[in-house]
C-alpha cells in the first residue's frame, strides 16, 4: 500500500490570481526516499506544508492526500457533503476514514529550511523530549526514546547545553533528532541543508541515509540542488516552475496534454535523462559527472566515441564520473590529458595592472582580550574591477574578516584601506557613501520597512544631498535599477513575503543605491536556486565592467571557481592560499569542485565542468579523428 | 557539565526553605549566627568561583550601614553611648542594628545559595511539577531572547553598513533607530509565527500532554525530608513556647536556657550547616577516591 497519496491537489493561496499548486497527484510507498525538485517558487514547499496539516497554510485546496490510507484533513461537519461527491467519483466507501490529530502529528514528521526557527525549548534535552511530551507519554518512556536517539544521533556531547550555543548544523541535526524521536512514518524535509555548509550538509545527508536505509523512514525531500541527492533518492518528482506555467508550454511529450505543477516522476536516472532532453533549467543542478556525461552523449561537442546507453549508465557521484572519464580516455588512447583555462591566465594578467581599491594588511582580531585570535595577520588586496572569492571552512573567521573589511569591527592590529585612506580616517557619512556597501547573510537584515519601495526609496533619497523635491532623478535611477535587476513587480510587497532569490536581489539594489566602489557579500549563493545564482552571476559581471569591485565570502566551491577572477583560503586566521580559480582550485584536493575532483589525475587542470567538457573537443582533434577539421582549429597547443 | 544531583531537588529546596523562613521570623542572635555562618562556610567553598571580594565588601557595609543607623531611627534602649543631636544613641539599639544587619544578610546569602543548591535546570523542574504551561513559556522565552539579541545585532550591522547610523542628520538618524526597531518587533511577530508551527508540528496541542521529569523521587529523599521536618518541629517548638525569645529594650532580656531552647539551637544550626558538610563530603569522598585509583 502505498504510504502518501496526493491526488489531484490544486491549492491557491488567498487573494492569489494563480494556482500556487495545480492537479498534483503522486505517491510514496513505505521505505522510500522520493525528491521534490523544481525552482524556487514552484510550489514544494506549498506541497509538504498542504502533507503536514497542522501547518497547512490557508487557502483553497481541491483534491485529497491520504496517509496510511486516510484523509489527512481534519473532518469537518461539511464532511457529508464531500462524502457524497466523493461517491459520485465512483469512491464506493461513502464514510472515508480520517487521520486523527495524534496520528497526524505522530506519523508525519517536518524539519524545513532555517534550523534557528523550529526549535522551541531552550536546552537541547528538553528539545528532544518535548515532541514526547506533547504525546502524552510518561517520563519513563521519554527517557528511553530521547536516551536511544541522543545516541543513533551522537549527541551525547551537547545534550545538556543550551541551544542557542549550537552551531547551525548541530541545530538542524536536533530538529532531525527531535522529530524522529517520534517514531513518525513519514519524513517531510524542506531544503533542510540550504542554510548549512558542505561539510554539516554532507553530515546531515550521511544521518538521512542512515534513518531511511536502517530504520526504513520514509522520506520526501524538497530540494533544488540535486549534486548531493540523486544518488542517494529512490525517485526524483520534477515540478514544473510558475512562471513555465504561466506560458504553457506545449513542447511536452511527457506532460504536453496537462498544465500541472508536475511535470516528471521516476527514478533518478529517467528524471535525469528527461531535464536534460527537455532543457529544463534544473539541467543545470544536476550532478556533475551526470552533466560530463550528457555533454558527451549529446553530440553537441563533436567528441566522436561512444558511451554506454541505459539506465544504469549515468553517473551521479564523482566516482562513477571518474570511471566514465578514464574510459572515455582508454577509447581515446591516452591515459591522462591536460587543460589550461586560457580565458582564466588572461583574466589575472589584465587584473595586475589595475589599481587597488581596498587592501588590508596584517588584520588581527579577536573578540575579547583572553580570547584567542580570530583572525592573525590576514592580508588581501583587491583590485578594481575583481570579483575575489574568500573560502574557508566554518568558524574560520570568513565573516569577521568581511565586517572588518565593512568597518563595522575595527581589527586590534594591522590596517584596512579604501583607495588609499585608511577606513578609520573615513568621516561621517563618508564610508557607506560611494565607496562600501555590505550585503549581509540575511539580506532581510537589510530592510526595515513595510514595503521594499519603501526602503529602496529612502535608501536612494539618501543619495541626494539636498532631500528636497528634486525626487524625479533619484526616482528615475531607482527605476533603473529595478529595471536592471528585474524586481519592478514586487516592489510592493512585504520584504517577508517574496523568495529568497527575489529578496537577495532587492537587497543588492538597495545596498547599490550608494553607488559603492567595493561591494561585499556574505554567502550570496546561499539558498539560492540554480536560476537565481546564475542571474546573479551575470549581474555581477555586469557591476565589475562598470569598475565595481566584489569580494564575495562562501561555501560554494563551484560558485567560486565559476565566477571568480580570484579566491582566497582563510585557514588558522590567515589567508593561506590565493590564486586565480583554475590554479587555486587544481591544488586543492579536497576543497575544490565537483568536477575537479572528478578529472583529478586524468584531465590535469579542468576546474569548472566545461574545462572538463571542452577538453574533450579538444581531446578530439589532438587525437587525430579528423571527422570535423573546424574543431582542430579550437585546439590550444 | 552534567549536574544531576544524588538528592532530588525537593530536598536542597525543603533545607532552603526552612533555614530561609525561620531567619526572617525568629529573634534569635543564636539562630541569626547558625544561619550566617552555614551560608558564609557554604558560599565560601561551593560558590566559590561566583564569590568576589567586592561582593563581600558590599554585604559587610550593608551590614554595618544598618547595625549603625538603627539606633539614630530607635532610641528605646536603656544604656546611652553618646548623644547625637540631643537623642541618645543607645547600646541596645546598637546591638539590635547588629542583629538585625546579619539577619538582612543571611537572607541575602541564602538567596545567594540557591543558585548553587537548585541548578537551573532543576529549578525548572521544581516550577514545571506546579506550572507546566508557565515552565514551558519561560523555557522558550529562554530560549527567545539570545536570538533576538543577535538578530538586534545582525540588522544593527546591515543597516550601519546602508549608512543609515552615520546621516549628518540626527533627525534622520533618530527616525532610522526606530524604524530598525520596528522591523525588529515584526521580526519577533514573525519568528513567534515560526515557533508556533513548529510546535504544533510536533504535535503541541494534544490533549494530556505530560512533563519529563529528569529525576526521581527516591525512599532516600523521603528520609532526608522528612529528617529535615522533624528538625523544623524541633526549632518552632522552641520558638512557638519563647524559649529563644529576646527583646532588646529597654534593656536585653534573654529567656532562661533549657533543654527545649539548646535543642532548638543545635537543630536549626544542624539545618544551616547541612549544605556545608554535604558539599565538604563530597569532597572528601572525591579525595579519597582519587587516592585509592
Amino acid at each position: 500500500m502505498e504510504l502518501l497519496s496526493v491526488e489531484n491537489v490544486t491549492f491557491r493561496y488567498p487573494n492569489a490570481d494563480s494556482d500556487a499548486l495545480k492537479g498534483v497527484s503522486l505517491s510514496v510507498s513505505e521505505g522510500q526516499w522520493a525528491v521534490l525538485c523544481g525552482l524556487s517558487g514552484c510550489g514544494k514547499s506549498t506541497l509538504l506544508k498542504l502533507i503536514k496539516r497542522e501547518i497547512a497554510p490557508y487557502g483553497q485546496m481541491s483534491g485529497r492526500i491520504l496517509f496510511t490510507g486516510k484523509d489527512t484533513r481534519k473532518k469537518s461537519p461539511a464532511e457529508g457533503r464531500n462524502a457524497s461527491s466523493s461517491a459520485n467519483r465512483g469512491d464506493t466507501t461513502a464514510e472515508r476514514s480520517f487521520l486523527s490529530d495524534r496520528e497526524a502529528a505522530e506519523g508525519i514528521g517536518i524539519v524545513m529550511q532555517d534550523p534557528e526557527a523550529q526549535i522551541v525549548t531552550d536546552e537541547v534535552w528538553h528539545e528532544l523530549a518535548f515532541g514526547l511530551e506533547n504525546l502524552g507519554l510518561p517520563s519513563e518512556t521519554i527517557r528511553r526514546r530521547v536516551a536511544e536517539m541522543a545516541s543513533f544521533f551522537g549527541i551525547e556531547d551537547w545534550y545538556h547545553k543550551k541551544t542557542f550555543e549550537l552551531s547551525g548544523g548541530q541545530k538542524q541535526l536536533l530538529n532531525l533528532a527531535s522529530t524522529l524521536v517520534m517514531n513518525p512514518r513519514l519524513l517531510l524535509l524542506d531544503e533542510p541543508t540550504a542554510q548549512l555548509d558542505p561539510i554539516a550538509a554532507g553530515e546531515f545527508r550521511n544521518v538521512l541515509t542512515r534513518i531511511n536505509r536502517d530504520l526504513g523512514v520514509t522520506i520526501l525531500m524538497a530540494e533544488h540542488r540535486l549534486e548531493e541527492v540523486m544518488p542517494l533518492a529512490d525517485r526524483i518528482i520534477v515540478m514544473r516552475d510558475r512562471e513555465d506555467r504561466a506560458l504553457a508550454r506545449t513542447d511536452d511529450t511527457a506532460a504536453g496534454t496537462n498544465d500541472g505543477s508536475i511535470l516528471f516522476s521516476g527514478t533518478p536516472a529517467e528524471a535525469a535523462r528527461y531535464l536534460n532532453a527537455h532543457s529544463h533549467p534544473m539541467a543545470a543542478a544536476l550532478p556533475s559527472a551526470t552533466r560530463v556525461y550528457f555533454a558527451l552523449t549529446g553530440g553537441d561537442i563533436g567528441w566522436g566515441g561512444t558511451l554506454p546507453a541505459g539506465d544504469t549508465a549515468i553517473p551521479f557521484t564523482v566516482r562513477d564520473g571518474r570511471n566514465l572519464l578514464a574510459n572515455c580516455l582508454d577509447a581515446a588512447g591516452s591515459r591522462t590529458q591536460s587543460f589550461a583555462s586560457s580565458e582564466n591566465e588572461g583574466a589575472t594578467k589584465a587584473d595586475n595592472n589595475r589599481p587597488t581599491v581596498l587592501e588590508a594588511r596584517d588584520v588581527r582580531f579577536r573578540y575579547a582580550k583572553q580570547s584567542p585570535d580570530v583572525l592573525s595577520g590576514a592580508s588581501l588586496e583587491l583590485r578594481e574591477g575583481e570579483h575575489y572569492c574568500l573560502l574557508g571552512g566554518n568558524g574560520s573567521g570568513k565573516t569577521t574578516l568581511l565586517s572588518l573589511l565593512a568597518g563595522l569591527t575595527k581589527p586590534y592590529a594591522g590596517s584596512i584601506r579604501l583607495s588609499g585612506k585608511k577606513l578609520s580616517s573615513f568621516g561621517t557619512g563618508e564610508l557607506y557613501r560611494g565607496n562600501l556597501a555590505l550585503l549581509p547573510q540575511q539580506p532581510r537584515d537589510v530592510f526595515v520597512e513595510k514595503t521594499i519601495r519603501e526602503d529602496l526609496e529612502n535608501a536612494f533619497l539618501r543619495m541626494n544631498p539636498s532631500r528636497d523635491g528634486s525626487d524625479t532623478s533619484v526616482n528615475a535611477e531607482m527605476t533603473r535599477m529595478c529595471e536592471r535587476l528585474r524586481i519592478t513587480d514586487i516592489l510592493d510587497s512585504h520584504p517577508y513575503d517574496v523568495s529568497g532569490g527575489e529578496l537577495q536581489k532587492a537587497a543588492l539594489a538597495k545596498v547599490l543605491a550608494s553607488r559603492p566602489k567595493v561591494l561585499l557579500l556574505d554567502e550570496p549563493a546561499k539558498g539560492i536556486d540554480v536560476r537565481g545564482k546564475q542571474e546573479l552571476a551575470e549581474l555581477l559581471d555586469e557591476l565589475r565592467d562598470e569598475g565595481l569591485a566584489v569580494i564575495s565570502v562562501t561555501h560554494d566551491a563551484e560558485w567560486a571557481a565559476a565566477h571568480a577572477d580570484r579566491c582566497g583560503l582563510l585557514f588558522d586566521g590567515e589567508i593561506i592560499s590565493e590564486g586565480a580559480p583554475g590554479a587555486f582550485f587544481a591544488d586543492n584536493a579536497f576543497y575544490t569542485t565537483a568536477a575537479n575532483r572528478m578529472a583529478r589525475g586524468i584531465i590535469e587542470g579542468a576546474v569548472v565542468l566545461d574545462d572538463v567538457i571542452r577538453s574533450f573537443r579538444n581531446n578530439d582533434g589532438g587525437a587525430g579523428k579528423h571527422d570535423d577539421p573546424a574543431d582542430t582549429e579550437e585546439v590550444t597547443p | 557539565m552534567v549536574v544531576r544531583p544524588r538528592r532530588h531537588p525537593l530536598v536542597p529546596l525543603t533545607i532552603l526553605l526552612s533555614v530561609l523562613l525561620i531567619a526572617m521570623f525568629a529573634q534569635t542572635p543564636a539562630l541569626t549566627a547558625a544561619a550566617f555562618i552555614g551560608a558564609a562556610l557554604y558560599l565560601a567553598t561551593a560558590g566559590r568561583t561566583a564569590l568576589t571580594w567586592r561582593g563581600i565588601l558590599g554585604y559587610l557595609i550593608l551590614w554595618l550601614l544598618v547595625a549603625v543607623t538603627n539606633p539614630l531611627f530607635s532610641t528605646g534602649g536603656a544604656t546611652p553611648i553618646v548623644f547625637v543631636n540631643g537623642r541618645p544613641y543607645t547600646k541596645e539599639a546598637l546591638l539590635y542594628g547588629i542583629h538585625l544587619g546579619g539577619m538582612l544578610i543571611s537572607v541575602l546569602l541564602w538567596f545567594r545559595c540557591e543558585t548553587f543548591l537548585v541548578s537551573d535546570e532543576n529549578r525548572f523542574f521544581l516550577f514545571g511539577r506546579i506550572a507546566p504551561k508557565t515552565a514551558l513559556l519561560i523555557s522558550s522565552v529562554l530560549r527567545f531572547v539570545p536570538l533576538l539579541r543577535r538578530r538586534a545585532d545582525a540588522m544593527r550591522a546591515a543597516q550601519t553598513a546602508v549608512g543609515v547610523y552615520d546621516d549628518p542628520d540626527w533627525l534622520h538618524r533618530t527616525k532610522s533607530t526606530m524604524t530598525t526597531w520596528s522591523a525588529l518587533t515584526t521580526w519577533s511577530l514573525e519568528h513567534a509565527i515560526d515557533a508556533g508551527a513548529a510546535m504544533k508540528a510536533r504535535g503541541y496541542g494534544l490533549p494530556g500532554r505530560t512533563t519529563y521529569r529528569t529525576c526521581h523521587f527516591t525512599m532516600t529523599d523521603a528520609a532526608c525530608i522528612i529528617g529535615i521536618l522533624a528538625l523544623d518541629a524541633i526549632v518552632i517548638t522552641a520558638l512557638v513556647a519563647g524559649d529563644l525569645d529576646i527583646s532588646y529594650y529597654p534593656s536585653i532580656v534573654t529567656s532562661p536556657v533549657n533543654g527545649r531552647a539548646i535543642a532548638g539551637i543545635i537543630a536549626y544550626a544542624a539545618l544551616a550547616l547541612t549544605p556545608f558538610f554535604e558539599f565538604l563530603k563530597e569532597e572528601i569522598r572525591w579525595s579519597f577516591y582519587r587516592l585509592k585509583m
